[in-house]
């Protein structure tokens, strides 16, 4: 078995036997993980023109959504729309798979608006596997990451770096020469699965876990520490009395998360949601059981902003319930995700607990709630291209980096896709800021400060939260990836246009200036101190809209209103 | 020998206690300075050690600078408070305020919907930024307490000519301070006295007999002595007691046109009466003995009618007053009958005064928490006021809604309480 740097010698053999098998061809990146952030550096790595493979153990769970099946809310929908902007997949395919569409905190101004959507998991994957398989310039093998092979760097070569890939074995033992790797492993990483007090190793319920791939970065030198997160069961719907629980329904006009569609494919066709409540009589049930559960005993972190019910029975005693969101999985499922209850009682005291809950008298479970426990790398070993300082051309992306959250993942992803491939080609790297947007506020947050527990994103993370918003991720980054080579020619087509439009019509406001007894006789009230303002300006007031200025500026009835929507938002921040 | 963290400047301290004569003190630091590594230190050396410590922050270190530097009782007991920390305290109150109302709002923006979040949690950021405006007005409309504390009370005295204010001020300073003739104009110049009255540091400016004058020299000193009356903080009108009873009387109003000029300088809220020459009354030929000659009246009929107030500082008042504002006096004495002359009644208005002061100027009760001036300086003001600025804004905003907004502000407000 090879491990790290002491084997140059034996290096040097696999490879003149590498040779001798069938390899697919020569790549120049390798993507290991087909999670949300494998598939975003996937795809980003193959936009900037390297031959990139992605790796994975199931072809068929791309795409997974392993715990709750909605993307994006506050902060979240932010990194989503940031991604698309990049041109990256995990919009568009939402968009699409999306069956309940809501933005968050409407009333609370733009600068916090939180997209978010409920997801059909069957859809999501077969429009994400639909779009990885035939994307251009990606290949996709199954396969097992056994081992990284690290060639150690001469000293004195002024790299700073401690070694560089050249190539991942498989299980197969199959070698794959690459010059720059992604990982993705998601809470793969001698994955650990707790249910009551039994604990066996697994990634993802019934999925192996990858335990070589931590003991190589283990002996190259890697810290790793081990953090937790958590995941409810899945009800029967059928079982389910949704009589008297409160309903909510989905936006009439959802706005899409991609900035390339005009409109969701499911608009019309939206689920309601229902949510209900934990009793006393479930916290009886939980606390009794608590010595029971192997994982709430043991002192690692778990996301503190997605707290089993364990913890918060124990964090939030006095409480006397707590919110369920019963969640539909898709059109053609029965099954409902109970947001709120993830849990790692032992399964058989899973039913019983649950059916203490209002519409849940007589649930029946499709699968249990489990704990999983999992390594992951401090990230403060990363670089801003999340490239570790340590291997050279070895790049990290998503949780295993001590983050939690789809979102999260996919925005490190496709950071580390782009630059994975831009350093392939030899091109300088793409470097996000704290003001770029949330994707930089995070990577600096984590390469700086380190995750001791598992990394959300909200909006308070920023300090630039008015200007980095969720309806101006375009503006803010389409023209760097474009100009890295990572935007497609459509969307940077697009982009363009919306882009001048906008300009276009801010002028044509800013052109329209009048004084304040000018603007009363247009029936808006202004301060009556003689100083004269143009429309873009009046924007600002409540209630002022460009669709409110279209009697005096006719030619704004020719702009689309979505655009227009946007002119609005930017007249109010600017 | 002070070890580590615990001496003054938290480093090793040697202290050497010697004889004080000169020769002494002149061979030991002779040694001292031809030691390798020792100097002499630099004025506030050790002080500044220690705020660079963090063992005092700078309320701390003003504090032990106005503590060396107080010259009365009352400015001794407000340095004492502050170098204790006692300002540092009401400071870290008002930011905790602020923090917590800061995270509520957060926790609203970023979980409020979709999550879970505890009820009331907007009310109370709410209520605890009106909290923290409420706090810092209270702090702001200390009537510039602690700063005239450390500056001294402008006191001014006017009055018509040779009513006995210059004596009025040699007995103050119980010294000739003032020459004191009878010559109307023997005072040309402003005479200025620093004077401790009851623990309170009071500067006495005196000032030319007011009265219309040809004399050119004689009008641009009452214009200056004018112009002391409106600067000052407070002022003392002395008038002759015989002549004020007659001219009651007589209902003249004591509206001769040489009245004019000092009337003017009266103010209902801050000026006192002292009648002199209390000694002349029974002498002179009064018809009838139903005279007013109760003080309280006599002050009354002085008076002009109400001044228009000034409209109470609304949310958006954004000017320092320097000045005391209108402020009830709460039921003590403003005027005080007595004769400079024989000492009749002089310590009684003295007393009496003194406790006028005492009262406005919160002196009081200097022990308790409440009547102790937070701010002592103009920096603390001017970062309050800003502050307080912020803070109105934010309470408007609260009712408006947009809940981005607030962030912002409250951000500016946890900027503006550096301490």
């Amino acid at each position: 078995m090879l491990r790290g740097l002491k084997n140059a010698r034996i290096k040097g053999n696999l490879l003149r036997s590498a040779h001798s098998l069938p390899s697919s061809g020569h790549y120049d990146v390798c993507i290991i993980g087909g999670g949300h952030a494998g598939c975003e550096a996937a795809a980003a790595s193959a936009r900037t023109g390297a031959r990139t493979l992605l790796l994975t153990q199931k072809l068929e769970t791309i795409g997974e959504l392993s715990c709750n099946p909605s993307i994006g809310g506050v902060g979240k929908g932010t990194l989503v729309r940031e991604i698309d902007a990049l041109d990256g997949v995990m919009g568009r395919v939402a968009d699409k798979a999306g069956i309940q569409f809501q933005m968050l905190n409407r009333s609370k101004g733009a600068a916090v608006w939180g997209p978010r959507a409920q997801i059909d998991r069957v859809l999501y994957k077969k429009n994400m596997q639909n779009i990885l398989f035939s994307y251009p310039g990606l290949s996709i093998k199954a396969a097992s990451v056994f081992d990284l092979v690290i060639e150690e760097s001469t000293p004195g070569s002024g790299s700073g770096s401690v070694g560089k890939v050249t190539g991942v074995k498989l299980d197969s033992g199959e070698l794959i020469p690459c010059s720059q790797f992604v990982i993705c492993t998601g809470t793969f990483l001698s994955g650990e699965i707790h249910m009551g007090m039994k604990r066996w190793p697994a990634g993802r319920i019934g999925e192996a876990p990858s335990v070589g791939l931590s003991a190589s970065l283990a002996n190259a030198g890697f810290q790793l520490g081990r953090l937790q997160t958590g995941t409810p069961a899945r009800l029967d719907g059928k079982t389910i009395n949704f009589d008297g629980l409160e309903r909510q329904d989905g936006d009439v006009q959802p706005l899409p998360f991609s900035f390339l569609n005009r409109e969701v494919d499911n608009a019309n066709n939206q689920v309601a949601c229902f949510k209900t409540r934990t009793t006393l009589e479930t916290h009886r049930v939980v606390r009794d059981n608590l010595h029971q559960c192997v994982h709430i005993q043991e002192t690692k972190k778990g996301p503190r902003y997605c707290p089993s019910l364990e913890a918060k029975i124990l964090r939030f005693g006095h409480k006397e319930s707590h919110n369920i969101w019963l969640e539909p999985e898709g059109y053609d499922s029965d099954v409902i995700y109970p947001n709120g209850i993830s849990c790692s009682l032992p399964e058989e005291l899973q039913e019983p607990m649950m059916r203490t809950i209002p519409g849940l008298e007589n649930v029946k479970m499709v699968k249990p709630a489990y704990g999983v426990e999992y390594d992951h790398i401090d990230p403060r070993e990363l670089g801003p291209t999340l490239e570790t300082k340590r291997i050279q051309g070895l790049f990290l992306a998503g949780q295993i980096n001590g983050t939690t959250g789809y979102e999260e993942a996919g925005a490190q992803g496709i950071v580390a896709g782009i630059n994975a491939g831009l350093a392939a080609l030899q091109k300088p790297p793409l470097v996000l800021t704290r003001a770029d947007g949330f994707t930089g506020v995070m990577i600096d947050d984590l390469i700086v400060k380190g995750a001791e527990e598992p990394y959300r994103m909200f909006t308070s993370r920023s300090e630039y939260r008015m200007t980095i918003r969720s309806d101006n991720a375009d503006l803010r980054l389409t023209e760097k990836g474009r100009k890295a080579g990572a935007v497609s020619d459509e969307r940077w087509k697009t982009f363009e246009s919306a882009r001048s439009t906008m300009s276009t019509v801010i002028e044509l406001l800013k052109q329209c200036n009048l004084s304040p007894q000018g603007w009363s006789a247009r029936g808006i009230q202004v301060n009556k101190d003689g100083g004269w303002r143009d429309a873009f300006h009046m924007l600002r007031y409540p209630n002022v809209t460009t669709a409110a200025l279209q009697p005096f500026i006719p030619e704004l009835a020719q702009v689309d209103p979505q655009l227009l929507s946007r002119v609005d938002i930017e007249g109010v921040f600017l | 020998m002070g070890g580590g963290p615990k001496s003054f400047t938290s480093k090793d301290v040697v202290e050497l206690h010697i004889h004080s004569g000169r020769a002494v003190i002149s061979v030991a630091l002779s040694v001292l300075s031809k030691l390798p590594t020792f100097r002499p230190a630099e004025p506030g050396e050790f002080t500044r050690r220690t705020y660079l410590s963090g063992r005092l922050d700078s309320t701390q270190v003003e504090g032990l600078k106005d503590l060396i530097d107080a010259g009365t009782e009352g400015q001794r007991k407000v340095a004492v408070r502050a170098a204790e920390g006692v300002t540092t305290q009401k400071f870290d109150q008002l930011c905790a305020d602020i923090i917590s109302g800061l995270a509520k709002v957060k926790a609203l923006i970023d979980f409020g919907e979709g999550e879970e979040i505890e009820e009331g949690v907007y009310e109370d950021a709410k209520s605890r930024v009106q909290k923290v405006l409420d706090t810092t007005q209270g702090y702001l409309d200390d009537h510039c307490r602690g700063e005239l504390l450390r500056s001294g009370i402008r006191l001014a005295i006017f009055a018509p000519p040779n009513a006995g204010k210059s004596s009025l001020l040699n007995f103050l300073a119980q010294r000739e301070a003032a020459i004191v003739t009878p010559i109307p104009g023997t005072t040309r110049d402003i005479l200025e006295l620093s004077l401790d009255i009851s623990g309170l540091p009071v500067v006495i400016a005196d000032t030319a007999g007011l009265r219309k004058t040809e004399d050119v020299v004689e009008k641009i000193v009452i214009q200056r002595a004018r112009k002391a009356v409106e600067s000052a903080d407070i002022s003392i009108c002395v008038l002759s007691f015989p002549e004020a009873v007659q001219q009651q009387h007589q209902r003249n109003d004591l509206g001769s046109e040489a009245s004019s000029h000092w009337r003017e300088l009266i103010s209902r809220e801050n000026t006192f009466f002292l009648f002199n020459k209390s000694d002349l009354v029974d002498s002179s030929p009064m018809p009838s003995p139903s005279l007013p000659s109760d003080v309280e009246t006599l002050r009354l009929s002085l008076l002009s009618p109400e001044p228009q107030h000034e409209s109470s500082t609304a949310d958006l008042d954004l000017t320092i007053t320097p000045k005391l504002d209108a402020y009830p006096p709460a039921a003590t004495t403003t005027a005080w009958k007595a004769s400079l002359a024989t000492g009749d009644g002089a310590e009684e208005f003295l007393e009496g005064f003194a406790e006028v002061l005492r009262k406005r100027f919160g002196m009081d009760d200097i022990l308790s928490d409440a009547a102790n001036p937070v701010i002592t300086r103009s920096r603390h003001r001017d970062h309050l006021q800003t502050n307080k600025t912020c803070a109105c804004m934010l309470v408007r905003r609260f009712a408006f809604d947009p809940l981005k907004a607030p962030t912002m502000w409250s951000l500016q407000l946890k900027n503006c309480v550096t301490l």
